[in-house]
């Protein structure tokens, strides 16, 4: 890693840099890969190179744990966007899972999430208080067509909001929660898996069937469920 | 009758190993295949006897554990920096020679051990500040005060304090 002589002003500091002997495949992969979000951030303010590296290295961002930060309430909208603009849209790219639990991210933010990381396969937005349940419906209505996985992902995470929304602010016990939950979801349900291109009898996630053929309703159109799934939902 | 294997180390001193435990490496053990029944020390031009005995060491007391698969890379394993207690006393030596034998085990393809040497850096990064980052690994910090302070700001979120 090169280093840029115009700021190294003490000579007398020894030069030996234990991390440089490293090869990246170790450095980033199985050391670094194991911090937290904080720890990493902490990391890449130590030097501008490995600033770079750590921000463009899309291993290390297949996660975005928020949860793994003690202080959450300062997790926002601009915090989102500005991490999300610091990073190149290969690293972007390569992001799988968000977990945004417990923060103060409105829907904004999660339109930011998902707009830029269109690898999203696993999303968590339970106790944000920024955000409802009609804003999220809202932004799976508006995701493009092709974006299937996030489509996906998004849907589960409504469901999981909804569900844990009503957990929350009841306090009638378990089964008022449930019903209201439930209640609120049967209003929704059809038309999140519509949204979400997943198949109302089978859970199958119709995009499977459409690779190959253009993604999206096309494989919706020519989804068929399997004949054992039919046939319970004959005998059903 | 356990077979012995000679390992010489890059400062060619002579290790006299049973040829089992020698197999806890990838490496040696398909040389070992490769070369089939023959007194031939094995030259190891990367490693040096310090670090050779330490990985000898970790290799007789770990000669009975199961061979751990070699694509295992689970969400679980990932976070999970623990280290065993003998596994911890073992690896604890001075930082030259830590990162030593982590280069070791890498080139001697011994996957236990450098999972161990990595746990024990990501350790040693968890939870420090930059300053104390930079200070552990020698590390110049190559940013500008302004930029430091930018960069500070823009990831107070961050910060446990």
């Amino acid at each position: 890693m090169s280093e840029n002589p115009e700021f190294i002003t003490d000579k007398s500091k020894p030069t030996y840099r234990p991390l440089d002997q490293l090869p990246p495949e170790i450095t980033y992969d199985l050391i670094l890969s194991c911090l937290s979000l904080p720890s990493l951030i902490c990391f890449s303010r130590t030097s501008k190179n490995y600033r770079h590296a750590v921000y463009s290295h899309p291993f290390l961002w297949r996660d975005l744990l928020f949860t793994s930060i003690r202080r959450r309430y300062r997790i926002n909208d601009a915090v989102i966007t500005s991490l999300l603009g610091s990073l190149d849209a290969t690293t972007r790219a390569g992001v799988r899972n968000v977990d945004l639990d417990g923060t103060l991210v409105t829907y904004r933010g999660l339109r930011a999430v998902l707009r830029d990381c269109p690898g999203v396969q696993r999303l968590s937005i339970e106790r944000c208080r920024g955000i409802t349940s009609d804003s999220v419906a809202e932004e799976l209505r508006v995701l493009p067509v092709e974006a299937v996985e996030v489509r996906q992902a998004l849907a589960t995470a409504l469901i999981k909001f909804v569900v844990f929304k009503y957990w929350c602010v009841t306090t009638c016990g378990t089964n008022v929660s449930l019903v209201m939950a439930l209640r609120e979801l049967g209003g929704r349900y059809k038309g999140l898996l519509r949204e979400a291109y997943v198949c109302e009898l089978c859970g199958v996630g119709m995009s499977c069937e459409a690779e190959g053929r253009g993604a999206g309703y096309g494989g919706a159109e020519d989804h068929v469920c399997a004949p054992e799934v039919l046939e319970s939902w004959r005998v059903g | 009758m356990t077979t012995k294997v000679t390992l010489t180390s890059s400062d060619n001193e002579n290790f006299s190993v049973n040829k089992e435990i020698t197999k806890r490496s990838i490496l040696i053990k398909n040389m070992l295949e490769d070369v089939g029944k023959s007194d031939t020390p094995i030259p190891l031009p990367n490693v040096n006897s310090k670090v050779l005995r330490k990985v000898i060491e970790w290799c007789e007391y770990h000669c009975m554990d199961p061979l751990a698969p070699t694509n295992e890379n689970t969400e679980n394993q990932k976070q999970n920096t623990d280290i065993e207690d003998w596994d911890q006393k073992f690896i604890e030596v001075d930082q030259e020679t830590l990162f030593k034998i982590i280069l070791a085990t890498n080139y001697l393809n011994i996957k236990p051990l450098l999972d161990i040497g990595c746990k024990t850096i990501t350790n040693m990064i968890k939870g420090k500040s930059p300053e104390e980052i930079y200070k552990t690994f020698n590390i110049v910090n190559n940013f500008t005060p302004k930029e430091e302070a930018q960069i500070r700001k823009e990831n107070k979120w961050a910060e446990d304090q």
